[in-house]
């Protein structure tokens, strides 16, 4: 009875796909009254690391919207955090052969050999959110996310003073993240060097909220002359800042994050919240931008390896402006 | 009664054959639907995805035969990549590099090995110890970073095993295939493997008979750590990085290939034939919801019915046999 039951199971799993699946893929029938509409009807694969905040969510939605004004069908694939995952996705797009590829977010590190295998096939790829230089990627789109960390740390040193205490929470796994950091630390040392990180830790997840508020309270127990957490993503300030704020000492501990999270942005606008700052990420203005630079380029006739004539279409990086948010202006961001 | 009769042999012959008989209907299936699915180098890209599960599952298989269990498969898979690409940008040669993680791998199998056959810890909690252990020094490594591994580093050498041909066929999928035959050899055609199934199907019965129950533990856990690093080297050749999470989804994924596996062959039995059926289903599955573009978040509803499923089929008498339940 059971094996009877594994093989119903089975079947009948297999059947739902083929008959009433709803693949991730967006069509449109026809594009919208608009005079930029090309004839040409162009398949663009998306690989996104993961589709589960609002950062990526923003982007995804981007893309999505950007792609039926123009006509152009959208397959995407999520692999979850899964660098492997990722990669076999990247092939499944490559053997679907679609005309270009997004890759919305990335390890850099694990992307030499699928963006090898993007080359050999000739199909373009749009890198959202990371810096990747490749002969077969176009272009970059990103904030900038090093003025990011800068910004934060001039911030912290404005409201804290020159001799400002710091924790690090970072996440160097994406370079994006990893940049913000950086930059930060960067800026410090050149710029105010009495600034002291007492310490930094990489939080990596999954669980990031919880992972961070955990680390703040053990951090504040251990360093009573805390005056500020740099934090290198808006999911970890959900975290940190409920530890402070729970421990009263919203006061004394100011919360620097990055992506403006509306959650994030709430809070920032309570003056009791330690919550001070982040930068509202335009992410879904880089997810038009992606099927923008796309269609721009492949309207051109272009695609990989990229002749000279094509190097011009499109410029190699492109950064979204980010707003940056802090107690002063947060109430004109709230939703 | 002579209808039931039939009834019964119609039944016994879908139960026996059940788990088969969806994976033809499966890849026919998708034969047919997807234009993608048959291409050749969809196939390629197919034997690529599956060969590093195909490995872990087997090594997991041999711990299953002994009634043991092993999570601790998927740490030791991202360990053995970062460690690789740890040493190698420490200008450890590639071929020190590999030998120096199999060692590991075979010295976390052992580990696992004494906990659960000389210390009787069970072995959920033992192979639970081991993949906290495995994944605190693989952060101390790269300090949660994957760790590219470039041409420079190791040549063309080490990149080709994860992502190059040897005489057409992928090499992942070649070491999978040498890896299964002589587990299959072992686990099937030599006394080891007798003793391993008597450990795992009667441990009083196998007591009485001479057969010294920790070192067959101890071997079998040993072989499930090789197997394990062995994949990690791959995967990491084949992502050109050692990623700190490349290989989390393979503990659950072997074990569920596993389960498949179990019965197939022998009522309550895992076997290395059944194991690789099981791999194969769970992969074509995958790679045909990826070509129908599927969402991330159904393959992961479908996945956790496809182990539900696994488990449904094992049987009463291959759970118990495992202890994970």
């Amino acid at each position: 009875m059971k094996k009877y039951l594994s093989i119903l199971i089975v079947v009948a799993l297999f059947v739902t796909f083929l008959s009433a699946c709803k693949p991730a893929v967006v069509t449109t029938t026809e594009p919208e009254k608009t005079e930029e509409v090309k004839a040409k009807a162009y398949t663009i694969g998306v690989s996104a690391q993961l589709v589960a905040h609002d950062w990526s969510i923003r982007a995804w939605e981007g893309i999505q919207e950007e792609a039926a004004k123009h006509g152009i069908t959208v397959i995407q694939l999520s692999a979850g955090q899964d660098p492997d995952k990722q990669l076999a996705d990247i092939e499944s797009l490559i053997e679907q052969k679609v005309d270009g590829i997004i890759v919305l977010l990335a390890e850099t590190a694990v992307l030499d050999q699928a963006i090898q295998k993007t080359t050999a096939a000739g199909i373009p790829v749009v890198f959202v959110d990371g810096g990747y230089k490749a002969a077969g990627v176009i272009q970059n789109i990103s904030s900038d996310n090093c003025q990011f960390g800068e910004a934060a740390a001039e911030y912290i040193v404005q409201q804290k003073g020159e001799d400002a205490k710091v924790i690090l929470q970072t996440y160097p796994v994406l370079e994006a993240t990893n940049l913000r950091s950086e930059c930060a630390k960067a800026y410090w040392a050149e710029k105010y060097p009495n600034v002291t990180i007492l310490e930094e830790l990489p939080i990596l997840g999954p669980e990031w909220t919880a992972d961070a508020q955990a680390h703040a309270e053990q951090m504040m127990t251990k360093y009573p002359d805390i005056d500020a957490f740099g934090v290198c993503s808006d999911l970890f300030g959900i975290g940190s800042s409920a530890a402070v704020d729970a421990a009263n000492m919203s006061d004394q501990i100011m919360i620097t994050g990055v992506d403006g999270l509306e959650q994030i942005i709430e809070k920032i606008a309570d003056p009791k919240s330690s919550m001070s700052l982040t930068f509202l990420q335009d992410s879904k203005a880089m997810g038009s931008a992606a099927i923008v630079t796309m269609k721009t380029y492949l309207d051109a006739g272009c695609t990989i390896p990229m002749t000279d004539a094509c190097k011009n279409i499109v410029p190699e990086a492109q950064f979204i402006p980010g707003i940056m948010v802090t107690k002063e202006n947060a109430a004109q961001y709230v939703k | 009664m002579h209808r039931k009769n039939n009834w019964s042999s119609v039944s016994n012959w879908l139960g026996r054959y059940g788990t088969f008989s969806a994976l033809l209907i499966i890849t026919a299936s998708f034969l047919i639907f997807i234009p993608n699915f048959r291409s050749f180098s969809n196939f390629k890209a197919l034997m690529f995805q599956v060969s590093m599960l195909v490995i872990v599952s087997a090594g997991l298989t041999i711990v299953f035969s002994v009634g043991e269990t092993d999570i601790s498969t998927g740490a030791i898979v991202s360990l053995s990549g970062v460690f690789a690409a740890f040493l190698m940008v420490k200008n450890v040669s590639p071929i020190f590099a590999i030998v120096i993680t199999i060692l590991g791998g075979v010295i976390l199998g052992a580990m696992n090995g004494i906990m659960i056959g000389y210390l009787r810890v069970p072995a959920l909690l033992g192979t639970f110890v081991t993949s906290i252990i495995a994944l605190g020094i693989n952060y101390l490594l790269g300090l949660g970073s994957s760790i590219r591994i470039t041409k420079e580093l190791s040549g063309d050498f080490y990149l080709s095993l994860g992502g190059g041909y040897l005489l057409g066929i992928p090499i992942p999928f070649i070491f999978a295939v040498i890896i299964t035959v002589i587990l299959l050899i072992l686990l099937e055609k030599t006394k080891w493997g007798l003793r391993m199934y008597a450990v795992g199907g009667n441990r009083e019965a196998a007591v009485t008979f001479g057969i010294n129950i920790r070192k067959v533990k101890l071997a079998a856990f040993i072989i499930s750590g090789f197997c394990s690093s062995i994949a990690g080297l791959l995967l990491s050749a084949r992502l050109g990085a050692g990623s700190p999470i490349g290989g989390d989804a393979y503990t659950l994924d072997a074990i569920a290939a596993t389960f498949v596996g179990v019965s197939m062959f022998r009522e309550g039995e895992p076997h290395i034939g059944g194991t690789i059926l099981g791999v194969l289903i769970m992969g074509i599955l995958v790679n045909g919801m990826r070509l129908l573009g599927i969402s991330y978040e159904m393959q992961i509803i479908l996945r956790g019915l496809f182990i539900l499923a696994a488990v449904a089929t094992a049987g009463k008498r291959a759970l118990f046999r495992t202890k994970l339940f």
